[in-house]
């Protein structure tokens, strides 16, 4: 079920609400830097895991927000492709909307928030819930790509730690918050093997998301901006989370919790406390999924693929901007 | 609901930025020309330049009006509209003893060729503030270049004219054997060889350890504060500089290319630069001690960036430093201005997700602690 | 096309397989990238399907940076998932679901046997672009285990 395509004649008169130049090239960079990235991203689909440095190329948006997700997606994205963007899961994020606005303004290309619609999907600190197939690239954008800074602060000492999979600082690192608190410290951006060779930082997805990781149909592209660098995990690939033999990996623990909207049980929750009451409330982190089972609980004919469509195209209408 | 609110996410970014436009338009004073700001606060012009990484004056002074004064954010905007520039090609290299000064001292010595030419500076000033620039006037500017221009005659000591380019100190030092070989900081590459390669870090990855041209580029777009924060704990004791000014010199630098059709070079233009040549304490190479060289260049009036940069990028040369000035990965990984203040600013988004995945650990972790405690008491 | 794609000033490249360097003059032109020798070049085209046999020596990237690798590019006779072919493969690894089996014609066992010795210390090595002239294109990167079979019955 494709969107029309919509494009945009004046990329900037909305941005600023200033009348800013025109005439900026199909995805803003130049042909040199996409060229430069395509380059990079296929020797980073080919050492899965390992940072490839690139020539990261400043944007209007700020070093931290995302420069290094956009850059990846301006360099591959095309009049065929369907663009969806979130942040901590949700397409609303202020943080996603500007991004989006951006993109849209330099291309032109329609958008939605169907996951399973777009084609290709930039987002920051999550993975959506629902599995993605083969063709869709998931593009995450990385604050910190380098798994082994929390204990060496130097580029190039960890070089020669990746080089000689010299890893043993790292593991020593969590065992030592075993010993100290029964329970490793990292969170979120914990790290992982891939291809069984290179420790990779997955970026600050929370634990319950680095499953989807492990032999997935769809591509993974990893890119910092302010750091430069560029990694992947393609499909098929292993991924695993590191853990001990008497100390498993573990995800986060919801206790229980549902979804106060959508009732589900198996999704990534956010805690929130609410506004007038002050409780704790628990929401899907992943808004377009959310969405899907709110629509589940309303459906009238649970089995009818036909209002499934439908109600698709009235829960997620065709929006640029 | 919180930050990132069910809808409306949209509507509160698009009202956020018009805000902000409204906050700097809203009040009764005559808005600010561009031309007011390149003539009058031309050193912020000069520093945006230098860390926008584009000589554009015009656009400078319209960066900072539209950032309200936001440095960082003027010198971003800048950088963001280089980007989109697109590259027609590279100047010649230019020796700046072709410089037209404006502004040339050392002390090494108290007498150099040429003379010591103050320039405009404030450095001799006393820093009162002068009231009087509160009630400032068009009549009342007529008025002060008359006063400032009275008292001026052509002495005896000197010239009438002053020369468009001064010698170099550094040569008389280099011409009495006392300074090493110009080349010695260069990076060699593999073979040995000397590389006169210029590595553009706004294309090409920087990776460690970087060609000196890569190291020079990254400082000549620093921030200001960052390199001046690293060169001054080098200079207070967390190094081993102790620098001496050979040669300050502010001026104008002819931009020379090569002519596409005839080949050969020619002026483009000129730009306004600041460059320091610091001299720091002798090596000794091959056994035979000579004064080490420190290089800081940037665009417009900056001294205090083209001091830092020199002592910086003497330090590097040397690599040892008790602190982190030497450390040329820690130097330029943490000077550029436009990362420095995107990163720190990122903090703001939303980082729920990640915290929600921290609170999991720290509740679980909690929970061992309990139960330790737990069964230290029991076992008592 | 693929050229066109990754090509520009800031790599080299270097063509096997043919003399005159009408084509090199062509793609200095399209893409203006330049010229290396094969040891050092970023891209080396080969029009003949084979990599000279042993006197290729690509560069294989550094233990620090193995991304500085080279990338080949074969030009095939025929690349196909059935057969006919002179070569069948049996390949495995990241971006491969289970296994894939590839037919080529145009291409050499040694050839297939000297890029394995080339990428057999993970993570150095080259990649590979495989194009025939019908435009089909495969690549197989140096993380990718090839199997060389006798016939296609045994890989099925």
């Amino acid at each position: 079920m494709r969107l029309k395509e919509k494009r945009t004649d004046e990329p900037f008169r909305q941005l600023n609400g200033s009348s800013l130049l025109k005439g900026y090239q199909f995805a803003f960079i130049d042909e040199g830097a996409k060229q430069e990235i395509r380059r990079k991203i296929l020797k980073a689909v080919s050492i899965p895991g390992y940072q490839v440095p690139f020539g990261s190329r400043e944007l209007p948006i700020a070093r931290g927000w995302g420069t290094g997700g956009i850059q990846i997606t301006l360099s591959l994205i095309g009049h065929e492709d369907i663009l969806k963007v979130i942040d901590q899961g949700c397409d609303e994020s202020v943080n996603a909307i500007n991004i989006k606005r951006f993109i849209i303004a330099v291309t032109g290309v329609p958008t939605t928030q169907d996951t399973i619609e777009a084609t290709i999907i930039q987002t920051r600190h999550r993975i959506p819930e629902e599995p993605m197939k083969e063709g869709q690239i998931l593009v995450l954008q990385v604050p910190l790509p380098e798994a082994l800074r929390v204990v060496e602060p130097s580029e190039m000492e960890t070089r020669r730690m990746h080089a000689e999979a010299d890893y043993s600082k790292m593991w020593v690192y969590l065992y030592e918050d075993i010993v100290r608190f029964g329970e490793i410290s990292i969170g979120a951006r914990y790290p992982v093997v891939v291809n069984d060779r290179h420790i990779m930082d997955p970026s600050p997805i929370p634990r319950w998301d680095i499953p989807k990781l492990d032999r997935a149909e769809a591509l993974f592209l990893f890119c910092a901006g302010r750091e430069k660098r560029i990694y992947a995990v393609p499909p098929h690939t292993s991924v695993k989370p590191l853990e001990f033999e008497d100390f498993k990996f573990r995800v986060e623990d919801f206790k229980g919790a549902v979804c106060s909207r959508c009732g589900r049980v198996n999704t990534f929750l956010d805690e929130i406390l609410h506004e007038e009451t002050g409780e704790k409330v628990y929401l899907c982190s992943d808004s377009s999924y959310c969405e899907k089972g709110l629509l589940e609980q309303r459906r009238p004919n649970p089995q009818d693929p036909e209002q499934d469509r439908r109600d698709i195209h009235a829960t997620f209408p065709h929006s640029n901007g | 609901m919180g930050y990132v609110a069910v809808k409306g996410g949209r509507e509160a970014v698009e009202n956020a930025g018009k805000l902000l436009t409204y906050e700097r338009i809203k009040g009764k004073s005559e808005p600010l020309q561009t031309e007011q700001i390149k003539e009058q606060l031309y050193f912020l012009v000069d520093k945006v330049m230098g860390e926008g990484s584009l000589y554009a004056p015009d656009l400078a002074a319209l960066a900072i009006k539209q950032s309200a004064g936001d440095m960082f954010e003027a010198a971003f905007m800048l950088r963001a509209y280089r980007t989109t520039l697109p590259r027609r090609g590279e100047s010649l290299a230019q020796p700046t003893r072709e410089m037209r000064v404006v502004r040339r001292i050392s002390a090494a010595f108290k007498d150099i060729p040429g003379g010591q030419l103050l320039g405009a500076t404030s450095d001799y000033t006393l820093r009162l503030l002068d009231f009087d620039l509160m009630d400032d006037s068009p009549v009342r500017r007529v008025h002060m270049i008359q006063e400032l221009c009275k008292d001026l005659e052509p002495s005896g000591v000197v010239p009438q004219h002053l020369p468009d380019t001064f010698p170099k100190v550094i040569d008389l030092l280099r011409k009495e054997g006392l300074l090493l070989d110009r080349l010695q900081g260069q990076a060699a590459s593999g073979d040995g060889k000397k590389d006169y390669s210029i590595l553009d870090v706004t294309r090409q990855s920087l990776t460690f350890p970087a060609p000196r041209s890569a190291q020079m580029q990254a400082m000549a777009r620093g921030e200001t504060g960052g390199l001046l924060l690293l060169a001054y704990s080098n200079m207070r004791g967390y190094g081993d500089i102790h620098p001496t000014i050979g040669e300050l010199r502010v001026g104008y630098l002819p931009i020379k290319i090569r002519h596409p059709h005839s080949g050969r070079a020619y002026t483009i233009g000129e730009i306004k630069v600041t460059e320091a040549e610091v001299i720091a304490k002798f090596v000794g190479n091959d056994g035979f001690p000579k004064f080490s060289l420190g290089y800081g260049l940037c665009f417009g009036h900056n001294e205090t960036k083209a001091i830092s940069m020199a002592v910086l990028d003497r330090a590097i040369q040397t690599g040892e430093s008790k602190g982190v000035s030497g450390n040329q990965e820690f130097v330029l990984s943490h000077i550029d201005g436009i990362e420095s203040m995107g990163f720190c600013h990122h903090y703001k988004l939303p980082h729920y997700v990640t915290f929600q995945s921290d609170l999991d650990r720290l509740r679980r972790a909690q929970q061992e602690a309990k139960e330790r405690a737990t069964d230290k008491v029991r076992e008592q | 096309m693929v050229l066109m794609t990754l090509l520009n000033h800031e790599v080299t490249f270097h063509v096997l397989g043919e003399e005159g360097g009408g084509l090199e003059k062509e793609i200095i032109e399209r893409t203006g990238s330049r010229v290396a020798t094969p040891n050092e070049a970023d891209f080396i085209l080969s029009l003949l399907g084979n990599g000279q046999g042993t006197k290729l020596q690509p560069k294989r990237g550094t233990q620090e940076y193995p991304d500085t690798s080279a990338t080949l590019i074969f030009l095939v006779k025929r690349l196909s998932q059935e057969p006919p072919g002179n070569l069948f493969l049996s390949l495995k690894g990241p971006g491969i679901k289970n296994e894939a089996r590839v037919c080529m014609d145009g291409f050499g066992k040694r050839e297939i046997l000297h890029l394995k010795e080339i990428n057999s210390e993970y993570p150095l090595g080259v990649e590979s672009i495989f194009v025939d002239p019908l435009g089909r294109l495969m690549c197989i990167p140096r993380s990718t285990q090839i199997e060389l079979r006798e016939t296609w019955d045994t890989l099925q």
